[in-house]
């Protein structure tokens, strides 16, 4: 097949009218589409807001062992020396 | 659209951005539908594989590589649905025709374009391709009317770029041997349709 016919058959193909899908089904793919997006979106902030608290929680948790660690060793000083 | 312009709405596309989506569906609903309803040949099996792939880009959002290219991704998926519907459809004619022990035949239906196409010469173009095997259609649809690159149809199709030109010639000569057959030289086409 020659180059030329090759052009004119592209061009012709290039030249055939678009098609458009029903308006309403189209709105409502939309809707349905945005629908999953903020569901999605709302999904990863509440896993985002989840996320943040676990690291603070386990922060005050060692914390507070650490505070009932020292409070022990020095009671059981005291105790040792006969102070209590 | 511009690659600047595509690689914002992906990165936008991935944190949930409707606007975002708005932007990538007004520029590729009609392209998309057009494209399936020539290859499925039927308007509402082309509806259903358009919605489709719409929710299979929603769901797929928050996993689009930032480097995506929206048009490729898009017509892959749509081709790919085709390609399943196809398939389905071959077994349950295949199981119907087991069970009623008939050949399954359908008579070829005038395609929506052909039904819809404004002029003779349109009507004529789109019997035409609307005629050629699956294989050829797709790749002349997506380089001929799409404009993609044959690096990019390849891709879409699944296949090598090599391949991808041997059936887009192939396609071409069928196309142009369809056309003139009714004795309308393809030239005469182009001049009817400039």
């Amino acid at each position: 097949m020659s180059g030329d016919a090759n052009e004119t058959v592209l061009r012709i193909l290039s030249r055939l009218p678009m098609a458009t899908p029903d308006a309403s089904r189209s709105e409502r793919v939309r809707a349905r589409c945005h629908t999953v997006l903020a569901r999605r979106q709302r999904r990863a902030m509440r896993a985002g807001n989840r996320a943040r608290p676990a690291p603070r929680a386990l922060e005050l948790a060692l914390g507070g062992f650490c505070i009932c660690y020292v409070s022990a060793v020095i009671l059981e000083a005291l105790w040792a020396r006969g102070i209590l | 659209m511009h690659r600047d312009l595509e690689l914002e709405i992906v990165h936008r596309l991935r944190a949930g951005d409707s606007t975002a989506f708005d932007a990538v569906y007004a520029a590729f609903n009609a392209r998309l539908f057009s494209f399936l309803v020539r290859l499925s040949r039927r308007r509402e099996v082309a509806e259903d594989l358009l919605e489709e792939t719409w929710l299979r880009l929603v769901a797929h959002a928050g996993r689009l590589r930032p480097e995506t290219r929206l048009g490729p991704w898009l017509f892959t998926v749509a081709r790919n649905l085709h390609v399943s519907y196809c398939r389905s459809r071959l077994l349950e004619e295949s199981h119907t025709a087991g069970l009623i022990g008939l050949w399954p035949f359908e008579w070829p239906r005038p395609s929506p374009f052909e039904e819809t196409a404004a002029t003779e010469m349109e009507r004529r173009i789109e019997s035409a391709i609307a005629s050629l095997p699956s294989a050829y259609r797709e790749v002349l649809l997506l380089v001929g009317i799409e404009g993609f690159l044959p690096a990019e149809a390849a891709a879409v199709c699944g296949i090598t770029p090599e391949a991808l030109r041997q059936r887009l010639s192939r396609g071409r000569a069928l196309l142009l041997r369809r056309l003139e057959t009714d004795g309308h030289p393809v030239v005469v086409l182009s001049e009817v349709m400039t």
